[in-house]
């Protein structure tokens, strides 16, 4: 739904932007990045299933180099995320982790950035809920 | 710290010993059939990015843009006064774009509009990139090869 007013928003807390996406280096062979492109929305619907995971809200944009912007409550649930063995990320890491060593079908690329309060401004204009706006409901 | 279970010793690390700024922004097509409302606002990127390319001296570092129904623009900046200069200088593409938003903005919704900036804070931030071309925060930072577990 459109709020079709000028909004801003502000979080209390310390939080984290987590920029991360992948990029397809070689079209072909289809095989060799398109597990790691199916990956990606597992990992968003296991992050919204699970929100004490710690990932506040995420947002997508697909291209030949695709990006989330993800918001998370902490750098230490992001990286116990990572580090989880049973979630989504960990096995599609390993897999591209043996597979990088061999051939470089598919790039991968992450931004971590620790959030203080007062370091940041926002802006939303007729905007869907969306990013930060969102998640300070 | 980042201590996933593996990593690769080609991996690239990348730091800098000063504070600098995010910038995400973008624009939203609420209405795609009023055509005339969110085309001007859609064609003012372009010819942002190639002002902010070509004049370093405002200050911005990098950029990368995705498109879509709703568009994303991130930025790098050297500081956040040098963005908020840019955002207020009359000699710039930004503000009559900005001027153009707000005729169009609030009266109808066809067109939203979305910034967050952020300052990031030295030694507040990690990152990594495997088998990208210079990309994102890479493109304007001293690489530093990865060679074990931690960063």
């Amino acid at each position: 739904m459109i709020q079709r007013s000028r909004f801003t928003s502000k979080f209390n807390d310390n939080f984290v932007i987590f920029l991360v996406g992948m990029r397809i280096n070689s079209l072909l062979p289809l095989n060799k990045w398109w597990p790691y492109y199916q990956a990606i929305p597992d990992i968003i619907n296991e992050l919204r299933a699970q929100p004490e995971l710690g990932c506040l809200h995420a947002e997508l944009w697909r291209s030949r180099t695709s990006i989330m912007i993800q918001y998370w409550r902490s750098i230490s649930d992001l990286h116990a995320y990572l580090n989880n063995t049973c979630g989504a990320s960990l096995p599609a890491w390993k897999k591209f982790n043996e597979a990088a060593n061999t051939d470089g079908v598919v790039g991968i690329w992450q931004e971590a950035y620790r959030i203080s309060p007062g370091h940041y401004d926002t802006i939303y204009v007729n905007m869907p809920p969306f990013d930060l706006k969102n998640i300070n409901k | 710290m980042i201590c996933y279970e593996k990593i690769r010793a080609q991996f690239i690390n990348k730091s800098t010993d000063d504070s600098f700024v995010i910038f995400l922004t973008g624009v939203r097509i609420n209405a795609p059939l009023q055509l005339h409302k969110w085309l001007p606002v859609v064609c003012a990127i372009p010819s942002m990015m190639s002002e902010l390319k070509h004049q370093p001296d405002l200050g911005m570092l990098h950029a990368e843009v995705w498109l879509g129904r709703t568009s994303l623009v991130v930025q790098y900046w050297r500081s956040m006064e040098q963005l908020l200069a840019y955002t207020r200088n009359r000699g710039s593409k930004h503000l009559p774009a900005w001027y153009t938003v707000n005729e169009t903005i609030d009266n109808t919704g066809a067109v939203g509009i979305w910034h967050e900036s952020y300052i990031i804070s030295a030694n507040s931030y990690e990152n990594l990139y495997v088998n990208m071309p210079p990309f994102g925060l890479s493109g304007i930072t001293p690489i530093i090869l990865h060679s074990g577990l931690g960063a």
